[in-house]
């Protein structure tokens, strides 16, 4: 074996993996020469692990710097394990050697736990009783009663003939209104203008006035008393129609707020004809000539 | 924190029951960004309070969106205008005694629970030095657990500035604890 031969497997020979002949033959050669037996004495010392971390640190002065500011860059997702593969080994070799990021890193895992620990404070024991005081109560009471107008008027909003409907029961009310309060609303309706509330008093009362003399002059006291009688049979049965109008009203808006738009349809249907049938009656009965016996 | 939407329904049906549970469930974080902004118990509860008064009125308001992104922009707001009014920037202050959650409370052990607790104010204090956009980043993410998304439209800034000004306030963070206890993260 001459030298070039032995160097050729000193990394072998460094290693163990020479075969048995050829470490003998090695073994010969270094015992006969200097050179080579120095080779064999430097791949047996132990290098300390500072000195290579001296050695980095130093040929990071001379060449890129340290690698600290971009290591800080991806700290925070090192911790997360956020980092792609390649980026996590590298901080991971950095971390390994830099004893400061390595601080640092090791604050930042311990913060990801403490910080949640942040998040809930106990105010007090008697604060949930003060927020209830001055959020429920009477205010859910009206609450709800405003949740519950509002679905119902939704609902009745919702219907496919709903002007129809509107529109009727609109017109049942004005008949509602005119046969409560008579000949004022077959009066003259006021004029517009600042004047006109003053002007329908002085016209109303007129007729009022007229109407009780132009009576008076016709029928006499016999007449007043029938009249009279008559307006008490009148009211009378004006109360009963009520009656019954009010009741099937009332059934109009139970069935209304029950959301029953079955039964809320039957009650209006019901009203609506009513009313059309009475209209049509005072209608063919002249309400100008009306005897005040009916 | 398990889902709210289920209580928050039935508070928006006028559920009083429903109502009183979704006030103990989340008044521990009400109350806690409350004081994060404000710095004293006594003004933070009183905040917290109009914050659930405000809550009750605009729950017809809500809807379709996470509730607790939408209570803490609700208590944000509210904290930052009373700042406003007051003008100054409230003095730095310890955590309130006896205010430790139950989180922090249920160590495995005494010894735990207390060096839990003493890590808690360490944070606490750190938190109190460090800047108020980062410190605001750090409580609206880190301690409140909002996503980036969440953040980004509460502030009311680009989801990569977001991204990028997050992990420097950590890093600030995270050197302000160690300026307090050097051997933060090593014990």
């Amino acid at each position: 074996m001459n030298c070039r031969s032995f160097q050729d497997r000193l990394a072998e020979l460094h290693e163990g993996k020479l075969a048995a002949d050829e470490r003998r033959a090695v073994d010969a050669h270094v015992a006969a020469c200097s050179g080579c037996r120095e080779f064999v004495a430097l791949l047996r010392l132990d290098v300390p692990a500072a000195g290579t971390v001296d050695l980095t640190s130093a040929v990071l002065e001379r060449t890129s710097g340290a690698a600290c500011v971009q290591a800080h860059e991806f700290l925070c997702d090192h911790v997360d394990r956020a980092l792609e593969r390649l980026d996590g080994e590298l901080v991971t070799l950095h971390l390994a050697g830099c004893r400061d990021c390595s601080a640092l890193a090791a604050a930042l895992l311990r913060l990801s736990g403490d910080l949640p620990l942040l998040a809930e404070l106990s105010p007090a024991e008697d604060f949930v009783a003060g927020v209830l005081a001055r959020t429920t109560g009477r205010a859910s009471r009206s609450r709800r009663l405003a949740g519950w107008a509002e679905r119902a008027v939704l609902g009745l909003l919702a219907r496919p003939r709903i002007a129809w409907e509107a529109g009727y029961v609109g017109a049942m009310a004005i008949w509602l209104a005119a046969s409560v309060f008579g000949a004022p609303f077959h009066a003259e309706l006021p004029l517009p203008g600042a004047e006109a509330p003053a002007r329908y008093v002085r016209h109303l009362r007129g007729s009022v006035e007229a109407a009780g003399s132009r009576t008076w002059e016709v029928a006499g006291e016999a007449g007043l008393a029938a009249m009279k009688s008559g307006l008490r049979a009148g009211c009378r049965r004006t109360a009963a129609v009520f009656d019954e109008i009010g009741r099937e009203g009332g059934e109009l808006a139970q069935a209304a707020f029950r959301f029953d738009t079955g039964d809320a349809s039957d009650a209006l249907e019901e009203l609506t004809q009513r009313a059309r049938g009475a209209w049509e009656q005072r209608a063919a009965k002249g309400h100008e000539n009306r005897d005040p016996n009916d | 924190m398990t889902d709210l939407a289920p209580i928050v329904e039935r508070c928006r049906a006028g559920d009083a029951l429903a109502w009183e549970a979704l006030v103990r469930r989340v008044q521990g974080r009400v109350y806690a960004v409350a004081f994060h902004y404000l710095c004293d118990a006594e003004e933070a509860r009183d905040l917290a309070q109009e914050v659930f008064i405000k809550v009750y009125r605009s729950l017809d308001t809500f809807s379709g969106e996470s509730f607790l992104p939408w209570l803490l922009r609700l208590g944000r707001n509210a904290a930052i205008d009373r700042l406003r009014r007051k003008k100054a920037r409230p003095q730095t202050t310890e955590l309130p005694a006896g205010a430790g959650s139950e989180i922090a409370a249920a160590g495995p052990s005494p010894e735990e629970s207390w060096a839990a607790e003493a890590r808690r104010r360490l944070v606490h204090r750190a938190l109190q030095r460090m800047s108020e956009p980062n410190r605001e980043l750090i409580m609206l993410k880190e301690i409140q657990g909002l996503d980036l998304e969440a953040i980004a439209s509460l502030l009311d800034v680009p989801l990569g500035t977001v991204k990028s000004r997050s992990n420097r306030a950590r890093l600030e963070l995270a050197r302000k604890v160690m300026e307090l206890d050097p051997s933060y993260g090593s014990t």
